[in-house]
Formats: structure tokens, C-alpha cells, sequence
């Protein structure tokens, strides 16, 4: 299996759900999870976020997978934290540096925040294939060009991933050894590597550029049609509502009434 | 050609097709073969750039002032790589795409997607992602996009180059079948000599931009000096053809079934 | 002893699919084998064993006594040249001379030596007017004759081609194929992967036919090309005079004979002993 390729074909609810449906969703919990800035709501939003992606038949190894490329910043966060947030009960001090109870919430909170936005922004491209994430975007208003170019660059990355790899091999059997010596002497061996990539790709992007020209792509006489047609059902509505209704209650919960804004306290 | 100035890649080309046509276009590399496909189209200059003098009318309309978007609707073209002319990620919708920039109706759409995939064979293919199809099945596709429109013209360049010979039989096949049900002429570039002569009514030789040949493909497979000054391989049958008439035994073909009508005679008809 | 030896060689990917089932063959020095099978026969599998880039699931395969399971693929680089169908794919340097210098500068030869070397393959392969040219913009014919003569100018013992003839016209075809020739007379050997059947007969000296990760056929082109039954198994449609031949074995002509000269005087002694 080929990492690139996002979409994990499937027939979960969130698979048949309409595209438009799930960029709301999408867009609606991000809205809710830069709001909140409560630990244990941060922590039960990140359950529930997992809990929708595994009953959509995403395995473990690909939320692990997701989860990795988000370590770096999962780690650093929490440790800048305590440098500018200085408040509350005092945990431990070294040097000049005082950790506060708060700061390694808020920390910790950052953190989660950070997975549960990855995997929220992700969820659309693993449970939507790429003809219907493009009939979504155009329908909610993205004009074709730009929605295509979106689409069509999902679909490049296991291409540039394919090529990567096999210039990886090329470069191999003339000598280099990518992964001998410290990572100055390796990253200096990926230069030809990336070289050649790009040129590849390159090389193929204009042929493709042709190939949308002749058919047609970026004619502006006539207005263009559609084969594939997205369906919203009943069902999509009814989640529609009460999502919406969970959302206009969370959101004015944290804004009128001060809700989970604090790091550990509740109200 | 970036880096060394300006090439003059096609020199005083003129060339005319009838409706219904079968040319073969061949000769060496660098000859101006695939900029020639690309001014069918209005590529060229539209996007290529570059200088561009005389005329290109294909069907009455003008490549001067028909941008290659337009031109879509009347000229279909197949590029040599199966893999980057393939932009969607299910086989239906890529062969869907020239008829939705047309602005067909859906229902339409369906009848002309149906039968442009059965025209290359690939109607149980039509709801797989082409990324993962043979060569030869993934050429096919762009066929079916490129006939899709019902194009006057279909261009091919180099169809076959890129593909195995299991691929590169599969689309011959494809191409030999629309010889019969496509009322569209067609030009396809090839260094396939065996392909150009079981295809094509009419073969244009091209070197250095000029036009140097044009005539029946059994004409110029005879000659193998010809065929040597455009870097074309002659079909092996040609070949044998030649050699037999070298040593005493003359004799004229480069198609299979030509070739063994002809040396199984002197084998039976002695008895 | 054998410049190339493989003993059972096994090869597994890891989604399951065992791509090379039991492979067994040996290449003297100065053999030309053209490798021909279907898509998916196992023949690119097989041929990254020779350089390391793939190790055997099991089995053993020895490029001029080294064991290719152990050391780097950088180290058997020196023995084995490998050329890959897509010359975009090895090619990175800013000039032609660079990219044709780059391999025996990158063993440590001298720098006379290294300048002697690319200046024999550009001449070897009509680089010359080109040397200071990024490879890159380069037209497909004059890429493909970088990439093979910047390996080359490794003098590997042996040399890997896949499909070197995509894309190129008779004229360049003939050249890259002449040159890889004369490359094999001093002793070192060629491994040829490609689906032109005429290029085989007309280069190699031995032909092997591989079908789902087995050798079907080992011999000289013209046995193993003529062998319509292990080419029908293998899914794979013989060359036209093969087919010929086939169609007039009937009438007594020998289905060996896939080459025009060789078909010729074939047919001409069969007529003239009828009359």
C-alpha cells in the first residue's frame, strides 16, 4: 500500500456522506477545536475525532502513520510553553525557568489540539475519492480550475513518491550510498536525488498540461457539464442539523458563557 | 530546444488529409514529428510559443485563431507517455473529461463514454483508477478520451513507444478495429514500421522538417535506401522480401499474410 | 569460473507476490544475454539482484565472486553498470562531461584518467559537440546515450541495460547498441533487458525467457525466438519471421531460422531441394 494515496475506499457513513457534508464537518470542528483551550475537553474532542476515523474503517497503522509526521511539533510545543506562560501553581523550577501547573495544561492541550486538527483536516481526503472531493469543491463554490489543480495535485503525490524512489535506486547503482556517512554527507547525497525528481516531474507536468489543453480544460466559450454528480441524502441533511446545532451550542457555551477556556479549570 | 537558440522544427511543411484518411507519419529524431502533432492541435504556438508562419486548418478552422481548448472538439490526440496524459483517477471520468469541457449534457456524456470504452475494449475497466492499469490498457483510456468527441481528426503520437509488445498489440488491435467503426481520419507518428504498414492508406516521411515521401507505405518499405535516410527499421518481411530478391528469387511483401501466401506457393504448388 | 552464477534464486515482495521462483543460471565473461518475458515476469526483479539493489528472499547470486546479498549496492556499483529504462532518473549533473566524469571521479581514479575516460565516451557515443550542455535539455536519443555512456566510463565488468532502445530512432538504436557491442569484446558482459525482439537477434549471443519469476527457455536467439510453444506459455507473441517460419513448418521449413539472412537461405534450400 502506497501512503500517497490518501483515500482508503470504504463504505462507512463518512464514506457516503456528501463531500460538501464533510468539508462543513470539517471546517466546523476545526472552528471548535482552535476555540477550546480546556485540557480534558481537548482530550475527550481528540477521542471523539479518532472514535469517527476507526468507525470509518481507518486503521490503526494509518492514524499512527498520520500521527508521526505530527511528532516534531506534538514535542515542541510543550516545552516552549512553560517560557511564556508563567501563572498558576508553580510544579517545579530549574534555573530561571518556572514550570506552572497551567502551563504544562495549556502545553499538553496544544498538543492534542495540534492531532486532532491533523486528523479533522485529513478525515475528508481518507473517506472522499478525488471525484467527488472535486465535485465537492466545485459545488461549494471553488471555480474547476483551482479545484482540479487541488485534485490533481493529491493524486501527484504517489507519483512523486513512485519517482522519488526510483531515482533513489538509480542514484544507488552509480555509487552513492545514500544512507553512509553523518547527516551532512546524507543530505548532501539527496541533492542529485531531489535534482532528478524534479526534473521528472517536471518533464511529466507539461505533458500532462498538453494533455488537459486538448481536451478541452480552460475553454472559456462554453460552460462545462458534469458525468459524476454528488447526492445529498436525507441522511446528510439530518446529520447537517444536529452538528450544527452541537456547534452553535459549543461555540456560544465558549464565547458567552467563558467555557472551557482555561487550561484545567472547567468554568 | 531551450539553451541553443531558436530551431526551425517544421520548414515549409504542406500536407493535405482527406475524411477518413489513415496517415503514418515516420522518420528520425528530431525530425519535427511531434511538433507537427502539437500544431494539429493548436499547441503549437498557442502554448509552445515560438514562430510560427503558414496556415494549419483543420475542418475549416483555422489554428491561428483557435486556441487548443477549442480545438478539443474537433482534433483527439494520444501522447507517447501512457502515464502523464492521464490526469483523473477513475477511467470513466478521464474518457468524460473532453465531453464535460464541451459542455455536453450528462445523458449524452454516458452514451459517448459507453462507446469510446467499448471501442478500446476497456468497458469492465471503467470504474478502476488508470494509475493502476498495464501500459497498454492505460494507452487504451487515452485512446477512448481522444474519440470520445467524435473528433474529425485524431492524432496519435508515437502510441506504442512506451508500451510492452503484449501493450503495444493491444492498441495496434484497438487502432485496427477503428479503422472500421471511426469515420474520423487519423495520423499517427510511429517508429513502428510494421504498425505504420498494416495501418496506414498513405505514409509521410519527415526529416529536418521537410516532408521527403509521400505515398503508399508498401512503396517505400520496398526501398531500403529510403528507409535507411530516415532512421527507419524496415519491418522484417520487408527485409526478407528484399534479401529473396538479392538471391535470385524476387519477391514483394511486408505484411504476414502477403508473405506466407507468397513462399508457401513455391512449396505446394510443385507437387 | 562464471562472471555471473545465480543457485535458486528466490525473490518475495513483501505484499506476498513472489515475483522470481526458483531462477538458476550462470554468465561467462564476454556473453551478450538478452533477459525477454511479459510485463510482471520477474525480469527487472531479477535484474536488481545482480547490483544488490534487491537481496534474495533465498538462493545466491554471485557477480565476479562477490556475494551481491552482502556489501553495499555503492560498492558492487564498480563491478556492475546498471542502466535504467529512464535515463531522467540517473542523470543530475549541470553538464554532460560532469555527468560522463562523475562515476570514475567518484572511485578515485586520477583526474587524467577521469578526463580521458568521459573524453573516449563522448567520442564513443558523438557527445562531443554536446559536453558542456546541461544533460537535462537534451533531446530523449541524446539523454539515453548520457546515461549509458556515464556508465560506461565506470568500465564495470558487467552491464545491466533495461530497455535501452525506448524512444530512440533506427539510426540511434544502432549506434548505442554498437557501442555497447565493442564494449563486450574486452571481455566484460552484457545483460540486456528488452522487449525488442529484433534487437535480440540481431545483438545477443543468448536469450533467456522468463515467465512468472522461472526461466522457461535458456539457448541462442534463434532457438529460443523459434520456440513458439515456451512463448505461447509465456504469453508472448513471436516476431513475424518466427511466426513465418512457424506457418511453413508444414511444408518443411525450420522454425529456428528468426533472422532474415538465416530464414533466407533457409527458404532457398528448401525450394531448390523440391525442384
Amino acid at each position: 500500500m502506497n501512503f500517497g494515496d490518501l483515500y482508503l475506499p470504504g463504505d462507512s457513513w463518512l464514506h457516503r456522506a456528501d463531500p460538501r457534508l464533510k468539508m462543513g464537518l470539517a471546517l466546523a470542528a476545526a472552528t471548535l477545536l482552535l476555540s477550546y483551550n480546556n485540557l480534558f475537553i481537548m482530550a475527550l474532542s481528540l477521542t471523539a475525532v479518532v472514535a469517527v476515523l476507526r468507525g470509518a474503517g481507518v486503521p490503526w497503522a494509518r492514524l499512527r502513520a498520520i500521527a508521526r509526521l505530527m511528532v516534531p511539533v506534538v514535542i515542541v510545543i510543550p516545552l516552549l510553553w512553560p517560557i511564556f506562560y508563567q501563572s498558576g501553581p508553580t510544579i517545579l523550577v530549574v534555573w530561571k525557568l518556572r514550570l506552572t501547573a497551567w502551563a504544562l495544561a495549556q502545553g499538553v492541550t496544544a498538543a492534542l489540539r495540534i492531532v486532532a486538527l491533523g486528523y479533522v483536516s485529513i478525515a475528508v481526503l481518507l473517506t472522499t475519492d478525488i471525484r467527488a472531493l472535486l465535485r465537492g469543491l466545485v459545488q461549494v463554490g471553488l471555480p474547476f480550475e483551482a479545484a482540479l489543480t487541488v485534485t490533481i495535485a493529491l493524486s501527484y503525490i504517489p507519483r512523486i513518491q513512485r519517482t522519488y524512489e526510483q531515482v533513489t535506486e538509480a542514484q544507488m547503482a552509480r555509487g552513492f550510498d545514500v544512507n553512509a556517512g553523518n547527516l551532512v554527507v546524507r543530505a548532501r547525497a539527496r541533492v542529485p536525488i531531489l535534482v532528478a525528481s524534479l526534473v521528472s516531474t517536471f518533464r511529466s507536468a507539461d505533458t500532462m498540461a498538453r494533455a488537459l489543453e486538448c481536451r478541452g480544460f480552460g475553454r472559456t466559450d462554453v460552460a462545462r457539464t458534469s458525468y459524476f454528480r454528488i447526492h445529498w441524502r436525507p441522511s446528510d441533511t439530518a446529520v447537517a442539523v444536529g452538528a450544527g446545532l452541537f456547534f452553535l451550542i459549543a461555540l456560544s457555551a465558549r464565547v458567552v458563557l467563558g467555557f472551557g477556556s482555561h487550561p484545567l479549570l472547567l468554568l | 530546444m531551450p539553451g541553443s537558440g531558436p530551431v526551425e522544427a517544421l520548414r515549409g511543411v504542406t500536407f493535405a488529409m482527406q475524411r477518413g484518411e489513415l496517415l503514418a507519419v515516420m522518420g528520425p529524431s528530431g525530425a519535427g514529428k511531434t511538433t507537427l502533432c502539437l500544431a494539429l492541435c493548436a499547441l503549437v504556438p498557442h502554448s509552445t510559443g515560438g514562430t510560427f508562419g503558414g496556415n494549419v486548418v483543420v475542418q475549416s478552422r483555422n489554428t491561428r485563431s483557435t486556441l487548443p481548448a477549442e480545438m478539443s472538439a474537433h482534433v483527439g490526440v494520444v501522447f507517447q507517455d501512457p502515464e502523464s496524459q492521464l490526469f483523473t483517477t477513475i477511467v470513466e471520468d478521464e474518457v468524460a473529461f473532453a465531453l464535460e469541457s464541451q459542455g455536453l449534457p450528462r445523458e449524452e456524456i454516458g452514451r459517448r463514454v459507453d462507446w469510446a470504452l467499448e471501442r478500446v475494449r476497456m468497458t469492465e475497466h471503467r470504474h478502476r483508477n488508470p494509475a493502476y492499469l498495464s501500459g497498454g490498457q492505460k494507452q487504451r483510456v487515452a485512446i477512448a478520451a481522444a474519440i470520445a468527441p467524435r473528433p474529425e481528426l485524431l492524432v496519435l503520437d508515437e502510441p506504442t513507444a512506451s508500451l510492452d509488445p503484449v501493450g503495444a498489440q493491444e492498441v495496434i488491435q484497438v487502432l485496427a478495429d477503428l479503422r472500421r467503426d471511426l469515420d474520423s481520419s487519423v495520423l499517427v507518428v510511429t517508429h513502428d514500421a510494421e504498425l505504420a504498414g498494416d495501418f496506414a492508406d498513405r505514409l509521410l516521411l519527415l526529416k529536418e522538417g521537410h516532408i521527403g515521401y509521400d505515398g503508399p507505405p508498401a512503396q517505400a518499405f520496398q526501398d531500403p535506401a529510403l528507409l535507411a535516410e530516415y532512421a527507419i527499421r524496415p519491418p522484417a518481411l520487408a527485409e526478407l522480401s528484399a534479401w529473396l530478391t538479392e538471391h535470385g528469387r524476387p519477391a514483394r511483401f511486408h505484411t504476414f499474410e502477403q508473405a506466407s501466401e507468397a513462399l508457401s506457393r513455391p512449396l505446394t504448388t510443385a507437387d | 569460473m562464471p562472471l555471473i552464477e545465480v543457485t535458486d534464486l528466490h525473490h518475495s515482495f513483501p505484499d506476498g507476490w513472489d515475483a522470481l521462483d526458483g531462477v538458476n543460471f550462470a554468465v561467462e565473461a564476454g556473453e551478450y544475454v538478452a533477459l525477454i518475458g511479459p510485463n510482471g515476469s520477474g525480469k527487472t526483479t531479477l535484474a536488481k539482484h545482480l547490483n544488490g539493489l534487491l537481496k534474495p528472499t533465498s538462493g545466491r547470486v554471485l557477480v565476479a565472486g562477490m556475494d551481491t546479498a552482502h556489501g553495499s549496492v555503492a560498492a558492487l556499483a564498480r563491478r556492475v553498470g546498471y542502466v535504467f529504462q529512464n535515463p531522467d532518473h540517473q542523470i543530475f549533473c549541470t553538464t554532460v562531461e560532469e555527468e560522463i566524469s562523475f562515476a570514475p571521479r567518484a572511485q578515485g581514479l586520477p583526474p587524467e584518467i577521469v578526463g580521458n575516460r568521459a573524453q573516449e565516451e563522448m567520442r564513443a557515443f558523438g557527445l562531443v559537440e554536446v559536453a558542456a550542455r546541461p544533460p537535462a535539455i537534451l533531446s530523449p536519443g541524446l539523454r539515453r546515450k548520457v546515461a549509458i555512456a556515464s556508465v560506461l566510463a565506470a568500465q564495470p565488468d558487467l552491464l545491466v541495460l533495461d530497455e535501452p532502445s525506448v524512444g530512440l530512432d533506427a539510426h540511434e538504436q544502432e549506434d548505442v547498441l554498437a557501442r555497447v557491442s565493442d564494449y563486450r569484446h574486452d571481455g566484460r558482459s552484457v545483460v540486456l533487458i528488452t522487449h525488442d525482439m529484433a534487437l535480440v537477434t540481431r545483438w545477443a549471443t543468448r536469450c533467456l525467457l522468463l515467465s512468472e519469476g522461472r526461466i522457461l527457455a535458456d539457448g541462442t536467439p534463434g532457438a529460443v525466438l523459434g520456440d513458439s510453444s515456451a512463448l505461447a506459455r509465456a504469453g508472448m507473441r513471436p516476431p513475424a519471421l518466427a511466426r513465418l517460419a512457424q506457418a511453413l513448418a508444414p511444408l518443411g521449413m525450420p522454425t529456428d531460422a528468426v533472422q532474415v539472412e538465416a530464414f533466407g537461405r533457409a527458404y532457398l534450400e528448401l525450394v531448390e531441394g523440391r525442384s
